[in-house]
Formats: structure tokens, C-alpha cells, sequence
């Protein structure tokens, strides 16, 4: 329900995060929030107001950031944990991503798709039989 | 105004063809939902698809077999008739009925290279070749096995399923695989995404889903009759299927995204469980082999029928399209 809730109709983008764009993500999981304003008084040294402004935003259209508006300023928080990101960058978001109806659109031939908790208490049922064959098998031999 | 003319007619022509095709294959489709446990799974799994994919086959044939040739053949150049406005509305139809087809399959080739892209760069290949067919070990993925690749088919396999299972069960695991590989199931599969599912007939879509897991009943049928143990089989959907269960697919059970008893890996479960409790080997001859040569037959018969009926039909056939003009 989270993976429908949390990127509705943006997706998570694929490409691997740009240095800032990591740095960003990693003070939106340490802070609950963030604005632009808060990330430049801690960076302004080495970077420019608008180059974190847009960064922000380009995190938050890539389905990473959520946002909120208050007066003029934009509040920005993490649309997923440090560990489901890593799961994206290395793939195993995109693929469970991939199992939801709307985006189960590859063309591939699994062994296994999505296994739910009816499949598994199959799949145990279907354990039982293996484990009695093999034992009978083994008696025989 | 000739080739204007001769396009709105292609586009209407698959249009109606098509239209009328999809509306009397439904019925042949619930006869056959209802009747499916008679047959085999693989017998299953053919005629659903071809009774899923002959709109479009039938429209193709009959807008540039037959419309096409006629219209050429029958319609002076020199013509000034203009497209009356049902064939525009019939032709714009059918430009709609194209575009959505493109939209749709393109959407998943995309989805399908992006996520072998993103494969390939974690993977390494593995030394031997598993019939001829590279198998490609992706670090950093989770419980998978999956062939990808409609002409030129590669194997991925993610580390912790190589780690989990043994040789036998791995084996056995890629023979399902290439199964799969061996009945052109992506080929199947990249016809069935371009065909429309609209949305107030949802029985399409059961339809497509139960192609789905019948092709896989298929190929398990298909992997033991190829000589791999049910047992090693079953191990290896357990140990897979336990692996795509702990990491995460619980998540997607409880957002109803899988449905319960008629999940691939339910139904394979519950017919491998009957193979081995009965003792039963699924039928011996070689399906696909009698298929491919029962269609590659029929295939012939129907071409040689084609042309020969070409030149006769064709007058009837610019008839019937004066008809559509007016
Ligand atoms: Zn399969």
C-alpha cells in the first residue's frame, strides 16, 4: 500500500544520484524537513542559493522528496528511507516498482513473480510433499 | 487524393476488422475459460493467445492483404473522391486504435531495457552457457530468475538465488526458463501488451493474467518432460519463492496487487503437488515440436488459399469498399 501511496503518480527515477543530490537526500533523513534556506546556511560556502534550490526541486520531481508549501517557502522530507533508496539505486526498488499492476509492463518471463501469503502456505504445503519424497528416496537407495 | 483516400481505407479497415474480430473472440474466450482444465496448459496457453492476438493478425490481413491490393488494383489514380465522413471517423478510429497499440508497447519495451541495462551493469556472465543461452549473474538484485529478450534471449539469475539453490534445482530452474525461451513466450507476451484492455471489459485482463500463469504451468510441464525432476523443480520454486516472499512481496500481496488462488506460483504449486502425490509425468510427446509444425502447415495452406483466391477476391473486396467510401 506504502509503494502506492508514497509514488502515486511520479516515479522513482533510475539513474544513480549525482554527488549533491546524495548529500541532499542524506539531510532530508537526518532532519525531518528541510528548505532550501536551511541546506544554503549549512552549504553556502561551496554552493550557490539557486543551484540547491533546483536540486531540491529536481529530487522532489524524481519522486525522492516530498514538499509542502508554507508562505513562500517549500518544506521538503524524504519520500522514502536511506534503505529503500539504496534498494533503488541497485535495483530491487525498481523491481518490486515493477510488480504494480500499472507498471508490471516488462517483457519478461519469471521464475517466480510476486509471491503473496496464499502462494506461501502453498509453497509450504508443496514443501511437506518434497521433504516426504526425498526421505522415501533416500530410504529406497 | 488517392493515397489519401487509400489510407483512410487501411485505417478503416483494420478498424472494423479488428473491432468486429475482438467482439465474437469473447465468447470463444469464456468457452474456453470455462473449459480450459480439459486440455493441457500448454494447449491452454496457445489458444488463449491466438484467440487473444487474431483481431490484430485479422486486421493486418485484412487492411494490407486484401484492402490494400483492391483498392490498388481497382481505384483510378486520377480520383477525386474525397473520404466521406464516416471513413474519416473510421479511419480516425483506427489511427487512435494504432497510436494507443505504439503507446503501450513501446511503454514496455522501455521498461524492459532500462531494467536489463540496469541488470547488465551489476552483472557478470557466467562462464558456460545454459543451451546455448548466456546466463548472467546480477549482483545486488534480489530473488531472481528471469529470462528477458524476445530474438535474442539472455538469462539473469540474482546472486542470492545462485547462492540458495543447488545444482539440480538451479538446473531445473533454467529449464523452466528455457521453456519459456523455446515456446516464444516474450515474443506471446510483447503481442498480448500492445492489445487493448479497456477498462469496463476487466475479463481481458483475467484473460491476460491467466495466459500468464498457464504459460507457466507450460513451461514446468514442459522442463519435466525434458527430463528434470519435479522434485528438483519444486525445490526450486519453494526456495525462489521464499526468497521473493522474505524480501518484500509481502508488501505487495497486501496491496491486493497479487491475486490469491490464481497466482502463477499458486497454481504451479498446487499441479506440482498433483505430479508428485499421483506420480503422474505430464504427457510425453514433444508439444511444441507437433505445434510448430501444425501451424507451420496450416500457415502454408492459408497463404497458398490467399493467393490463389487473390485475383477472384479481390473485385468483391473493392465492392465491399465503395461501400465503406459512401
Ligand atoms: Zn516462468
Amino acid at each position: 500500500m506504502w509503494l502506492k501511496s508514497s509514488f502515486g503518480r511520479r516515479k522513482t527515477s533510475l539513474e544513480q544520484l549525482g554527488e549533491l543530490e546524495t548529500e541532499l537526500m542524506e539531510r532530508a533523513w537526518a532532519h525531518r524537513e528541510v528548505t532550501v534556506r536551511d541546506v544554503y546556511n549549512e552549504m553556502h560556502q561551496r554552493l550557490a542559493y539557486t543551484t540547491l534550490m533546483t536540486t531540491l526541486d529536481r529530487l522532489y520531481r524524481k519522486g525522492l522528496l516530498r514538499r509542502r508549501r508554507e508562505g513562500k517557502a517549500y518544506f521538503y522530507s524524504a519520500a522514502l528511507t536511506e534503505q529503500q533508496y539504496r534498494e533503488s539505486l541497485t535495483g530491487h526498488f525498481f523491481e518490486m516498482v515493477l510488480h504494480d499492476s500499472e507498471n508490471s509492463s516488462a517483457i519478461l518471463s519469471r521464475f517466480v513473480e510476486a509471491v503473496s501469503e496464499t502462494d506461501e502456505e502453498m509453497l509450504e504445503k508443496l514443501d511437506e510433499i518434497v521433504k516426504a519424497k526425498r526421505k522415501k528416496l533416500s530410504r529406497s537407495e | 487524393m488517392f493515397y489519401l483516400l487509400c489510407l483512410c481505407l487501411i485505417l478503416a479497415v483494420m478498424f472494423i476488422v479488428f473491432m468486429l474480430t475482438a467482439l465474437t473472440s469473447l465468447p470463444a474466450l469464456r468457452v474456453l475459460l470455462a473449459y480450459r482444465h480439459l486440455v493441457r496448459a500448454g494447449t491452454a496457453a496457445n489458444f488463449l493467445f491466438i484467440i487473444r492476438a487474431l483481431p490484430l493478425v485479422l486486421g493486418i490481413v485484412a487492411s494490407l492483404g486484401l484492402a490494400l491490393p483492391a483498392f490498388w488494383e481497382f481505384e483510378p489514380s486520377a480520383t477525386h473522391e474525397m473520404p466521406g465522413p464516416v471513413l474519416l471517423l473510421l479511419a480516425g478510429l483506427g489511427v487512435l486504435m494504432i497510436v494507443g497499440m505504439f503507446w503501450r508497447i513501446s511503454r514496455s519495451v522501455w521498461v524492459t531495457l532500462s531494467l536489463q541495462r540496469m541488470w547488465l551493469k551489476n552483472a557478470s556472465p557466467l562462464a558456460e552457457n545454459f543451451k546455448g543461452i548466456p546466463v548472467f549473474c546480477v549482483k545486488d538484485s534480489a530473488s531472481l530468475v528471469a529470462v528477458a529478450g524476445i530474438f535474442v534471449p539472455r538469462i539473469f539469475l540474482s546472486q542470492d538465488v545462485a547462492d540458495v539453490l543447488n545444482t539440480e534445482e538451479l538446473n531445473a530452474a533454467l529449464a523452466h526458463e528455457l521453456a519459456h525461451v523455446s515456446t516464444k513466450d516474450n515474443l506471446r507476451q510483447f503481442v498480448l501488451k500492445m492489445m487493448p484492455r479497456p477498462q469496463f471489459l476487466p475479463f481481458l485482463s483475467d484473460i491476460d493474467s491467466l495466459w500468464s500463469s498457464t504459460s507457466e504451468l507450460a513451461a514446468d510441464e514442459r522442463a519435466i518432460v525434458k527430463g528434470t525432476s519435479p522434485l528438483d523443480l519444486s525445490s526450486a520454486l519453494i526456495k525462489v519463492g521464499r526468497l521473493s516472499f522474505q524480501r518484500g512481496s509481502t508488501l505487495l500481496a497486501a496491496s491486493h496487487l497479487v491475486d490469491g488462488c490464481s497466482s502463477a506460483t499458486h497454481v504451479r504449486a498446487g499441479h506440482l503437488r498433483h505430479l508428485l502425490e499421483h506420480g503422474v509425468s505430464p504427457e510425453q510427446a514433444n508439444p511444441t515440436r507437433r505445434w510448430t509444425r501444425g501451424w507451420t502447415a496450416c500457415a502454408a495452406v492459408v497463404l497458398l488459399l490467399y493467393l490463389l483466391a487473390l485475383w477472384t477476391l479481390l473485385p468483391e473486396v473493392h465492392d465491399a469498399l465503395e461501400f465503406i467510401v459512401r
